[in-house]
């Protein structure tokens, strides 16, 4: 609650955390109080604004990094799958090279 | 595998509006293709069948590096129209740079990785440097994020010049050359 009633005046203060503890701090009542707490609505909603502009903005990058990911991952095995099938074998996690056996089960098929 | 060297713009728009590969073929083709790693030629000749009777399988990568392509676009231009027509034409022009005239379908799809991840450390390296107010901890997960970007980048370069050396099929000319002809057809003639 910001706006406190003492008495039968409203009252508006605002509660910060300073060294761990909480703490009121006074703002005022009538149109002080007012101003106050119109700034810190504004503030507070700038801030929303922004978090949420910048959750958005990470969930686009997150969603192109995941495609780059996956078009990676689909390159990875066409590459695979047509040197293979052109005769090569990659052993090891070596470089790609001609693969013999690969050529000759190739040959045979045709 | 035949690979069949051709640029023309109507089969890249069929492969963009294409759907995407059936998982069962991916799946297939992925496990032929351990299995061939593992040491099974016997594997081969289906693999080619696959690649050669499943286009589905490219348009699905087809579709992928267009849609790539867009996210990187909005992200990189922020929604500036100038921007946005000057990086399309950007890559444009690198896509007719590393392609070549007549680029196979495999070199079409490796070409657009390519460029897929120079968009991507393009943008995260500008992120990074213009990043303000963050933390050492923000920006040392930025920099891990730049550098996998690069990683990523590289990996595609270097299997793009791999497949280019092993399967030149896109490196020829399409008009084969005659460096020597015995019979030429004005001889023929008379």
């Amino acid at each position: 609650m910001a706006w406190e009633k003492r008495g039968n005046l409203f009252y508006y203060y605002r509660s910060v955390r300073c060294d761990g503890k909480v703490k009121k701090v006074y703002y005022g009542s009538g149109l002080t109080g007012r101003l106050a707490a119109d700034m810190v609505a504004r503030h507070q909603a700038e801030r929303k604004a922004a978090r949420l502009a910048h959750r958005a903005m990470q969930e686009q990058i997150s969603k192109a990094v995941a495609l780059n990911e996956e078009l990676g991952r689909a390159c990875d095995l066409l590459a695979a799958a047509s040197l293979l099938a052109a005769g090569f074998h990659r052993p090891c996690r070596h470089r790609w090279r001609i693969w013999r056996n690969g050529r000759k089960a190739l040959k045979q098929s045709v | 595998m035949e690979e069949k060297p051709s640029s023309s713009p109507s089969e890249s728009a069929t492969a963009q509006s294409a759907a995407p590969a059936e998982p069962s073929v991916k799946a297939l083709l992925a496990d032929l293709v351990k299995r061939a790693q593992a040491g099974d030629p016997t594997v081969l000749p289906l693999m080619r069948e696959i690649l050669d009777a499943h286009p589905e399988v490219w348009q699905h990568v087809g579709d992928l590096s267009s849609v790539a392509e867009r996210a990187w676009i909005a992200l990189l231009a922020a929604e500036n129209p100038l921007a946005v027509e000057s990086m399309k034409r950007t890559v444009a022009e690198m896509r007719l740079d590393l392609g070549g005239e007549h680029p196979t379908r495999m070199e079409r799809m490796l070409v657009d990785q390519v460029i897929m991840c120079w968009m991507e450390v393009k943008y995260l390296e500008t992120a990074t440097a213009s990043a303000e107010g963050s933390s050492l901890a923000q920006a040392s997960f930025r920099l891990k994020h730049v550098e996998s970007a690069q990683k990523r980048y590289l990996t595609s370069i270097k299997m793009m010049t791999e497949v280019r050396t092993l399967i030149p099929a896109g490196l020829a000319p399409s008009v084969p050359l005659k460096l020597y002809d015995p019979e030429p057809k004005h001889r023929k003639q008379a």
